[in-house]
């Protein structure tokens, strides 16, 4: 176990393992195959995941475990990156030095404890100011402090009554600082204390003591959960504090580059957020002035000589900002004509539309695989997330999850189906908690925890066996757009469903003109007259699809089984029972056209 | 005809609506034409049915006493009848229709039935002969052979040498309709099933067909 580094952070996952981005926190790029080193050592199994470069963190996402090693750090806490090439054995790297504010917010607070504060009290002669050590011995009556400026000694009273007192004021402005709120610089919101990012717009906060100390607290606890071990404690050897991002594969140079950008980008933000940088023009330009102005003149001529200047200014300000207007007008005209040309170029003018920024902007660097198994994490937050997958009885085919998905994208960086399917076989390999299945002729997804779509048929057997309706002969059957109903299934996917079923020989078909119904397949169990059969016919079928798992006691209590209650249904109805319920006629008009069975 | 269906007591898979569809599944269908073939069978045998029709209609039931001619006139004269009410005849359409549950048995699954009865030896397909003058429509009737010809043989044979009357000449009215057969099960048997288990007989060398100047079976030596 090594020191750990205040800098990491916990992150937050979406379904697909992918992580949460805050409110205006943009991805820009993405790289896989890397593994963290701190200081000069590897963190053990940190070494191999995905790094996402957002606008505000670089973010570590595990491949093996991403629930509990992902890990992220603050662009803010970054001072600056290099990058060491491949040599030999060794990955390419790049090293991300950081700030020192943490560090001396540790030294700030040891300071706290060794520096003493001072206090003022008034000399009772002539009532001046002095300074005096908070912790200062007013006991002993020889080494009271004297007035700097009449020279005369302070009485123990006094000295002891200032420093009671400043210390209780103390106490309270503590308390008081810590309710203190912080306003957004951007939309004037109060912000709790601790947080450093405003809870409206997602702009960074000024940083004060008390969200800065939170990192500290914020990464003690942290750090009990992450437990880093490291490879040896490289970290002392050290001046300064960095981590290292081995890309184990390439992509370096790129990551590199973009890095760069959002840093500079992350800087440049805040100073225009502290203000500085118009006012640091300002201050100069009034330097300026200041400096090249003759020697101030009197009178009259004083005044008319103001009153030119300033309308010699204005008329500056004026031209210029004419003239800027007018390049502008110039340079879109030229731009348009180049965009003209482009049309030209390109038949599909959407593609100039492809504006928004996105991981799969970056044709030169993804590879291929890269970017399939990157969709399929985005496909499957996107059925996980919003509940798109449960509210299809969970379970969609791909033709729907296809116009789903790309409908979601807003026209933007459409996926071709070819994409869609070669990234949803992925799911396994990417333990994504979804499976591709191909049902008769179609692919489907399933979620793999649905309490439905897991076992399809056998759910389906006993739907039928549970809440069929009785026909006249204690022979149940359902419909398709019962079945579809209830599972909350597409009637596509019921029909490919229903079709898997007859085709291992779960259902059959009385096929009218009315409809079709489906009944369990009794022939079997009436060729041998004997139960038995049935069952033995369902677990050969195992064989065959690996989800029906039938198990005898499940046949005989099936009520249990689906853990449901069907209210309208009457359940089982004795065998000689030929009797319907009026209920249940209503219930189904499949019924009435069977009207004629009631004897 | 009419108290036959209350007498046969039909399982119960005969509720079965789906036992009426034809089945997609091949698996599901096999079985489903195995429980057909069988309840034909059962049926038959138990109504003595001889020939039945794919419209369901039984042709030749009971003692038939009638010989080969009449025989054959009388399944003319049927088919030319239910030409004339194929509409109405979803109640004579016996076996093939429940109306209790509203279902029946399509005609081209009735003959699919019937092509694989005939193929393992449960039925054998009536060659109707062509009348010119009725134009007589080819309809698929079987002999249903609720016993194989095989045992039909064995049967005449365990009682012609019972009865002691190895080596005479019978007539095939003496055998199916003579005095001496009642009480057999083949008494009143079809002529043409008659002929099919003579047939037998002949191969296995134990009996010897004497035909008549029309090329019909007049009469038989069983030895």
């Amino acid at each position: 176990m090594g020191q750990l580094l205040p800098y990491w952070h916990t992150v937050e996952l979406s379904g697909g393992d992918r992580p949460v981005l805050r409110e205006g926190e943009l991805d820009i790029h993405f790289e896989n195959n890397i593994g963290l080193y701190q200081g000069k050592s590897k963190i053990l199994k940190r070494q191999n995941g995905r790094i996402y470069l957002t606008s505000q963190r670089l973010i570590y996402i595990d491949n093996y475990n991403p629930k509990d090693y992902s890990l992220s750090i603050e662009l803010m806490d970054v001072k600056y990156i290099d990058y060491t090439s491949r040599f030999l054995k060794s990955s390419p790297k790049l090293i991300i030095f950081f700030k020192k504010s943490s560090s001396s917010i540790e030294t700030k607070s040891s300071n706290n404890n060794n520096v003493k504060p001072l206090i003022h009290w008034n000399c009772q002669i002539c009532s001046s100011s002095n300074e005096i050590d908070i912790n200062f011995n007013y006991s002993n009556k020889d080494n009271l402090p004297i007035c700097s400026t009449c020279g005369i000694k302070s009485n123990q009273e006094l000295i002891e009554s200032v420093i009671k007192t400043s210390i209780s004021n103390r106490n309270d402005e503590n308390n008081k600082s810590k309710k203190v709120q912080i306003e957004c610089q951007f939309c004037t919101f109060l912000n709790h204390y601790y947080l450093r990012n405003c809870e409206i717009c997602g702009n960074l906060l000024p940083i004060n003591d008390n969200n800065d100390n939170k990192i500290i607290i914020d990464d003690r606890i942290s750090s009990k959960n992450f437990q880093l071990e490291l490879s040896n404690d490289g970290l002392d050897d050290s001046k300064f504090k960095f981590i290292k991002l081995s890309f184990h594969l390439k992509g370096e140079k790129l990551f590199y580059e973009k890095f760069n950008q959002v840093l500079e980008k992350l800087n440049w933000d805040n100073l225009i957020n502290n203000g500085n940088v118009n006012k640091n023009s300002i201050n100069s330009n009034n330097n300026l002035k200041s400096s090249s102005s003759s020697p101030p003149i009197f009178g009259i001529h004083s005044l008319s000589k103001i009153q030119d200047d300033q309308n010699a200014e204005n008329e500056a300000i004026i031209n210029s900002s004419l003239d800027d207007f007018e390049t502008l007008l110039n340079k879109a005209n030229e731009i348009m004509k180049l965009t003209n040309s482009f049309k030209t170029l390109i038949p599909d003018s959407n593609l100039l539309n492809q504006v928004k920024h996105s991981i799969f902007d970056d044709n030169n660097t993804t590879n291929i695989q890269n970017s399939q198994q990157e969709l399929s994490r985005q496909i499957s937050e996107f059925l996980l997330d919003n509940g798109t997958l449960e509210n299809q009885g969970g379970i969609i085919s791909l033709l729907d999850l296809f116009v789903l998905y790309n409908r979601s994208r807003i026209g933007f960086q459409l996926i071709s189906p070819i994409d869609l399917i070669e990234s949803c076989k992925l799911f396994s390999k990417l333990n994504l908690p979804l499976i591709l299945q191909k049902i008769d002729k179609i692919y489907v997804i399933i979620q793999s925890n649905n309490k439905y779509s897991k076992n399809l048929l056998k759910n389906l057997y006993n739907f039928v066996k549970i809440y069929g309706i009785l026909d006249g002969y204690n022979f149940k059957f359902v419909t398709m757009l019962q079945i579809s109903e209830f599972f909350q299934w597409s009637l596509l996917i019921t029909e490919q469903i229903l079709k898997l079923a007859i085709e291992l020989e779960f259902l059959v078909i009385d096929q009218q003109i009315s409809g079709i119904y489906y009944y369990l397949n009794e022939f079997k169990q009436f060729y041998d007259d004997n139960d038995n059969n049935e069952i033995e016919l369902i677990q050969d079928n195992t064989n065959n699809v690996d989800e029906i798992e039938l198990v005898k006691d499940n046949i005989n209590d099936n009520n249990d089984l689906l853990g449901l209650n069907f209210p309208n249904v009457p359940f089982q109805t004795p065998i000689n029972e030929i009797k319907i319920d009026d209920s249940q006629l209503k219930k189904s008009k499949n019924l009435q056209d069977l009207e004629g069975l009631l004897i | 005809m009419t108290n036959i269906q209350q007498q046969f007591k039909f399982p119960s898979i005969y509720n079965f609506p789906p036992f009426f569809t034809r089945q997609p599944n091949e698996q599901t269908w096999l079985a489903q034409r195995q429980k057909w073939i069988q309840l034909i069978l059962d049926y038959s045998r138990f109504n003595r049915v001889w020939i039945l029709s794919d419209r369901g209609k039984i042709l030749s039931q009971g003692n038939v006493d009638e010989d080969d001619e009449q025989a054959y006139s009388k399944l003319n004269e049927l088919n030319i009848q239910s030409d004339d009410d194929d509409d109405d005849d979803d109640d004579n359409r016996g076996i093939f229709v429940n109306s209790r549950v509203d279902r029946s048995l399509d005609v081209s699954t009735i003959n699919e039935i019937f092509k694989e009865m005939s193929e393992k030896g449960d039925a054998t397909y009536v060659s109707t002969p062509q009348n010119k003058k009725t134009k007589t429509r080819n309809f698929n009737s079987i002999y249903i052979n609720w016993n194989r010809s095989e045992d039909w043989a064995s049967m005449l044979l365990e009682w012609v040498e019972k009865t002691g009357q190895t080596g005479t000449v019978l007539t095939l009215y003496e055998i199916a309709n003579g005095d001496g057969s009642i009480g057999q099960e083949f008494h009143g048997i079809h002529p043409k099933i008659l002929e099919n288990a003579l047939e037998v007989l002949v191969k296995r060398g134990r009996a010897q067909v004497l035909k008549d100047e029309l090329n019909r079976v007049a009469g038989v030596k069983i030895q």
